[in-house]
């Protein structure tokens, strides 16, 4: 049996994280931080901590020599940091409590959501570095943050944008308690002075806050391209002094100052609304999910949990069992197996030595390994596929583009109904009408909704492991009949399993605990594979005589009894091993290894049919392995012993069907499908010509995958159907007359939120 | 009716000073972060020290 550790576990007074081996903190890090915590009285902290504890506790990285240098920071009197290791409040507490530890600080703000500390100092001779290793003292990392031009542009920006909001907000609100009483009939005489001081009033949120809806509505014209705001541009520039005339005729009558100004103020908040929100998708790019779902255990130089975009070069990580190789990396231990079915889809681990460059992908199989990085995760292929899909977020999908042809059109048509509405009639009620009109009816609802309703469908996605390289994608796989599957490495785990057991003779829970003894003592993966599928008998007998011959097999004496197991002599399939274990000079068992179905597979496969989705088998494995995993998981349809090449032909030939694999040898048909999904762990190449990425193991996502797109295909057109509705019906009011150009004005920005919360109603939810 | 003509102005100029002290809000960034002024006042400050 092997030695057990009987350890004490306390608990860490500064992570909480468990200390093996009693004592009171986990680190020197925790400890130091423990210590100037208490030196400087802020101890507070703790009792913070246990008010509003956490989920994960972090391992604090602490080491004060290897802060970063911050020297171009020096002769500048504020700065500001990105901090890795912002939990909680207890983190916004005492890093605002800085001035107090360090009396040359004269204020420190922490922005919680981006992580963001903002640190002021009295005089501009102080040392960054010393307050640089003063917070990685407290154990965080700080990187400067240099606050470049376009930062503080589009700061400024937004500052204005809500300037010109609130500017229209006031105006817009006086003018319609004056508009009031002249509704309500006030005398000529006091109607004309209302109707002044709403023409003052009127003058900056139609100038000054409506600035921008010109300008989006004017400078394309001068690349010969129509705007949707040129329509809107028009009827706040029209109405403006065709009210002017009226009031310069002393008529207190056809004002339309209170429409217009209200119209510039409901629209102009309806877009800050909808940046913000944008805004807050991007920062929280789809992709940083795929990063983020597993931390690896660093060693060195700081130690601590880290997610893999935060391994730098010459960093020295540990490995755990299962985990795959965040980035290029050396091996650092002695030996160690790994498996390479991901890239080369060998099914056996290989043997790797000290010294040996592993790629990112690779997954471990022996126990624990250390590694020294050779690249960042910047320059692996996740990066790269990251900044593929940031590229792609602004291409547009065929709805899209339908959107915008529509919305161009549309523009067009509504001035010219204005203009022969004026021509029409020839006079005030032409002009009334004409404004109503064109202030009512508003594209834009087509030019955001239906970008938006992709964008957080892909969000959505992302956060349930499935990655849609592009928002078109969406589209092609809600119209997928066909589903072809890989099958190795896709329906199957691609790795050796137990498939079955033959015994010779009766005494199988004998030959269990003497297979299981034996085994647990090799590190060879097989060994590895058998353990996962036995379960460890209640006494594990005693092994005496252990030898291990490597690519022979293990021996030992157990009891009386001499046993050995090693490569069995019968013949198997291709891609299949059988092992046989003998009890003194007899065979007693036989184990069957192959590659064995994901668990998950049946029910995925079932799941889609019930979908409507026909799903088919394309293997380059022999037909016997290839027809068995068919009926096994309940596929319609089976070829075997395919060629790449001829997996295209076939996807070529089968009009909306999606290729689904992980092999290089798939590439090729995803090229030839309408639509190629990669599964976890797939090649480069494959990655490479995939349109959707799932980063869950097993095929049990593309469902899931297959449900959204359907749901965001629903919204979209329930966008387009709500908006045409909307604009035929108010259009057909104002023309008619029956749509006074106040109400046009509440109508149309209304309209305008009410498709965008639908959306963001409809793509929010649980899946169905 | 003729007090109108100092109502009017006084209710301008009350609504004035609500939009000049938004409009210096806004300029000094107190809308640029959302969420951390309302942790913070979960923090007790008569625990400090």
């Amino acid at each position: 049996m092997p030695e057990t550790f009987t350890q004490r576990v306390s608990v860490c007074i500064h992570c909480g994280s468990q200390v093996m081996g009693g004592g009171d903190f986990c680190c020197h890090g925790c400890e130091s931080v423990h210590s100037l915590l208490a030196a400087k009285g802020l101890s507070h902290f703790y009792t913070l901590k246990k008010q509003f504890p956490l989920p994960k506790a972090q391992k604090i990285a602490a080491d004060n020599s290897k802060a970063v240098p911050l020297d171009l920071l020096q002769g500048q009197k504020t700065a500001r940091f990105y901090l890795e290791g912002i939990q909680c409040l207890g983190c916004l507490w005492l890093l605002e409590k800085l001035p107090e530890i360090e009396p040359l600080i004269e204020s420190a703000k922490l922005d919680m959501a981006q992580h963001i500390l903002e640190i002021r100092t009295h005089t501009a001779s102080v040392d960054w570095n010393e307050i640089g290793k003063l917070i990685s003292q407290l154990g965080y990392t700080a990187k400067p943050l240099i606050y470049s031009s376009a930062d503080k542009a589009r700061q400024i920006d937004q500052h204005w944008q809500l300037i010109r909001i609130g500017l229209a907000a006031f105006c817009a609100g006086n003018i319609m308690l004056l508009s009031v009483s002249i509704y309500a009939g006030a005398d000529t005489v006091w109607g004309l002075r209302f109707g002044w001081i709403c023409f003052l009033l009127a003058i900056p949120p139609l100038t000054f806050s409506a600035w921008p809806i010109y300008k989006s509505g004017f400078a394309p014209l001068r690349h010969r391209r129509i705007s949707v705001d040129l329509a809107i541009s028009f009827a706040l520039i029209a109405g403006f002094l065709m009210s002017c005339w009226s009031l310069l005729k002393n008529s207190e009558r056809d004002l339309y100052f209170d429409s217009l100004s209200m119209l510039t103020f409901l629209l102009l908040s309806s877009r800050y609304l909808l940046s913000r929100f944008q805004e807050s998708i991007s920062k929280e790019s789809s992709c940083l999910a795929y990063l983020s779902s597993e931390k690896y255990q660093r060693a060195f130089p700081l130690p601590g949990l880290v997610q893999p975009d935060a391994i730098a070069v010459a960093d020295e990580l540990k490995l755990l069992a299962g985990q795959t190789v965040p980035v290029d990396s050396i091996l650092l231990c002695h030996e160690a197996y790994f498996d390479l079915s991901l890239l080369t889809g060998e099914s056996l681990p290989m043997k790797f030595l000290a010294g040996d460059r592993i790629d990112a992908g690779t997954k471990l199989v022996s126990d624990f390994v250390d590694l020294k990085a050779v690249a960042s995760a910047k320059e692996s292929r996740l990066a790269q596929i990251m900044s593929q899909i940031r590229s792609y977020e602004l291409s547009k999908s065929p709805s899209v583009a339908l959107a915008d042809r529509i919305g161009r059109y549309f523009v067009f048509v509504v001035l010219a109904l204005a203009a022969s509405l004026l021509l029409y009639f020839h006079n005030v009620e032409g002009v009334r009408r004409a404004l109503a009109l064109v202030i009512v009816t508003c594209p834009c609802v087509l030019a955001f909704a239906v970008p938006l309703a992709f964008i957080r469908t892909m969000q959505r996605a992302a956060k349930r492991g499935i990655l849609f390289l592009a928002p078109e994608k969406i589209e092609a796989l809600a119209s997928v009949k066909n589903l072809f599957f890989d099958k190795t490495g896709t329906l199957t785990t691609g790795q050796f399993e137990v498939l079955d057991w033959i015994f010779f003779r009766q005494n199988k829970e004998e030959i269990r605990n003497a297979v299981f003894a034996l085994e647990i003592r090799s590190a060879h993966p097989i060994a590895k594979s058998i353990i996962r599928q036995l379960r460890t008998p209640a006494a594990v007998s005693m092994v005496a005589d252990f030898t291990e011959i490597p690519g022979l097999g293990i021996s030992g004496i157990i009891g009386e009894n001499e046993w050995r197991i090693g490569r069995s002599t019968c013949r198997v399939p291709d891609g299949k091993a059988a092992i046989d274990v003998w009890q003194d000079d007899e065979i007693v068992a036989r184990i069957f290894l192959g590659d064995a179905l994901r668990s998950d597979s049946k029910s995925s496969l079932l799941a889609l049919q019930n979908l409507g989705i026909e799903t088919h088998l394309l293997s380059g494995d022999n037909s016997v392995n290839t027809s068995a995993i068919a009926a096994e998981t309940g596929a319609l349809s089976w070829q075997a012993s395919l060629l790449p090449e001829q997996k295209a032909e076939i996807l070529k030939n089968s009009p909306h069907s999606a290729m689904i694999g992980d092999g290089a040898n798939d590439a090729v048909a995803f090229r030839a499908a309408s639509l190629g999904i990669a599964v976890q762990g797939a090649v480069e190449l494959s990655l490479k010509n995939a349109d959707i990425v799932l980063t869950k193991p097993g095929i049990g996502s593309v469902a899931e995958a297959l449900i959204l797109a359907k749901s965001a295909v629903r919204i979209v057109k329930i966008n387009f159907l709500v908006t045409l509705t909307y604009n035929l019906i108010a259009g057909a009011l104002a023309i008619t007359g029956l749509m006074e150009p106040m109400w046009a004005a509440i109508l149309m920005p209304m309209s305008a939120l009410s498709v965008f919360m639908l959306t963001q109603w409809q793509t929010r939810g649980k899946l169905a | 009716m003729t007090v109108l003509i100092l109502l009017i102005p006084i209710a301008l100029l009350l609504g004035a000073l609500g939009l000049a002290s938004f409009i210096f809000a806004a300029r000094s960034g107190q809308f640029d972060d959302l969420e951390t002024p309302a942790l913070r006042a979960l923090l007790d400050e008569s625990e400090r020290k």
